[in-house]
């Protein structure tokens, strides 16, 4: 099969697009795995759904078989194929490495629930794009030791990703959500044609899911973290940073922790 | 959206991807004991198998590989509530 991912949100008004979302219009259901045809005829389809007192690893199990008898299903509804000799493709193009053409930055960004200093539940797999006025707040301009410089905010805001450990995006705070926003960097030492920088710094967020005052949704975060440079250019080389954090709606405030790490290369 | 593994299938169905290389090793100190608390809270490469499949995020070509391959297409959609991003990541 060729597996193909999409947002529903962002469905392109073209005709691949008309092409999904008439699949979507004939199951009458925004998100789930389809087995179509290149013709667009719906072979299979699975949506896991909870049940009522079924435990979480339980339901997980079940979620595999389902999906697994679901692609088999549609297999086997459109007949034999040979298996696939393909290339890696770059669906999340440059997400922790390198820059765009127009100087955009993506930072991979992961997140998770923590519980007694262990990780706990599903892991979150998330970037934060940077424009290169954002990226530009992270490279030093004088590489004097001890020199500190203070990111500015609206390059730490897009830096909230990190603070929930939802994977679902409505649980998740967006740049303009956040209320906290300080992180300074400090040039440690410079040796072997590198300038090794520190960051630390506090992020902390307030929304409401879907916007509903209902159902407000706090989060913050401590920062520590280390850049290198190179000495001669003074461009960043690697960004990592590690968050240890707090994640509150309506049940009791829960641990997190995150990351968020870039490679020029 | 939350994620499974589908990988134990999506190897034979899908194709596999390669490995990709790892980037050059810093050896600073400070930069290896950060390394370490973050290398203990990124995801492991079981929980994201799914990263290995050869997705496509170009619905004309999707189509396009799918009629002349001659095989259909998986189709994982999320998203809504005028969120970005992919069903990749979180959406």
């Amino acid at each position: 099969m060729v597996p193909f991912a999409l947002n529903t949100n962002r469905v392109p008004d073209d005709a691949g697009g008309k092409f999904f979302k008439a699949v979507l219009r004939k199951q009458d259901w925004p998100q789930g795995l389809w087995v179509v045809s290149p013709e667009g005829e719906i072979l299979a389809f699975h949506y896991f759904k909870n049940k009522t007192g079924e435990t979480f690893a339980a339901g997980q199990q079940r979620w595999v078989q389902e999906t697994r008898a679901a692609i088999s299903a549609g297999l086997t509804a459109f007949g034999p194929v040979e298996p696939r000799k393909i290339q890696a493709t770059d669906p999340l193009e440059h997400r922790g490495c390198g820059c765009f053409a127009d100087g955009n930055v993506r930072l991979a960004v992961y997140a998770h629930g923590m519980r007694n200093g262990k990780k706990d539940g599903e892991p979150v797999v998330d970037s934060a794009m940077l424009t290169p006025k954002d990226w530009s707040a992270f490279a030093p301009t004088d590489l004097t030791v001890g020199k500190s410089w203070t990111i500015a905010p609206a390059a730490v805001s897009k830096l909230v990703p990190v603070l929930s450990p939802m994977t679902d995006a409505i649980f998740t705070p967006q740049p303009k959500d956040a209320i906290k926003t300080e992180l300074t960097a400090k040039i440690e030492s410079v040796t072997n044609g590198r300038a090794l920088i520190r960051l630390t710094g506090q992020l902390e967020s307030q929304h409401n899911r879907d916007g509903d005052p209902k159902f407000p949704i706090r989060a913050d975060a401590v920062i520590e973290g280390l850049a290198i440079c190179d000495a001669k250019t003074k461009e960043l080389q690697a960004l990592l940073l590690v968050t240890k954090g707090s994640y509150s709606r309506s049940t009791a405030p829960q641990a997190t922790a995150g990351v968020v790490e870039w490679r020029a290369k | 959206m939350p994620r499974i593994s589908l990988c134990a299938f999506g190897l034979i169905v899908f194709g596999a991807a390669p490995v990709v290389a790892e980037p050059p090793e810093i050896t600073d100190p400070a930069w290896q004991a950060l390394e370490r608390r973050a290398a203990a809270l990124r995801p492991s490469a079981d929980e994201v198998k799914w990263q290995q499949l050869p997705w496509i995020v170009d619905a004309n070509e999707a189509i396009r590989l799918a009629k002349s391959e001659k095989r259909p297409i998986f189709f994982w959609a999320a998203g809504g509530r005028g969120r970005d991003g992919l069903p990749l990541e979180r959406c």
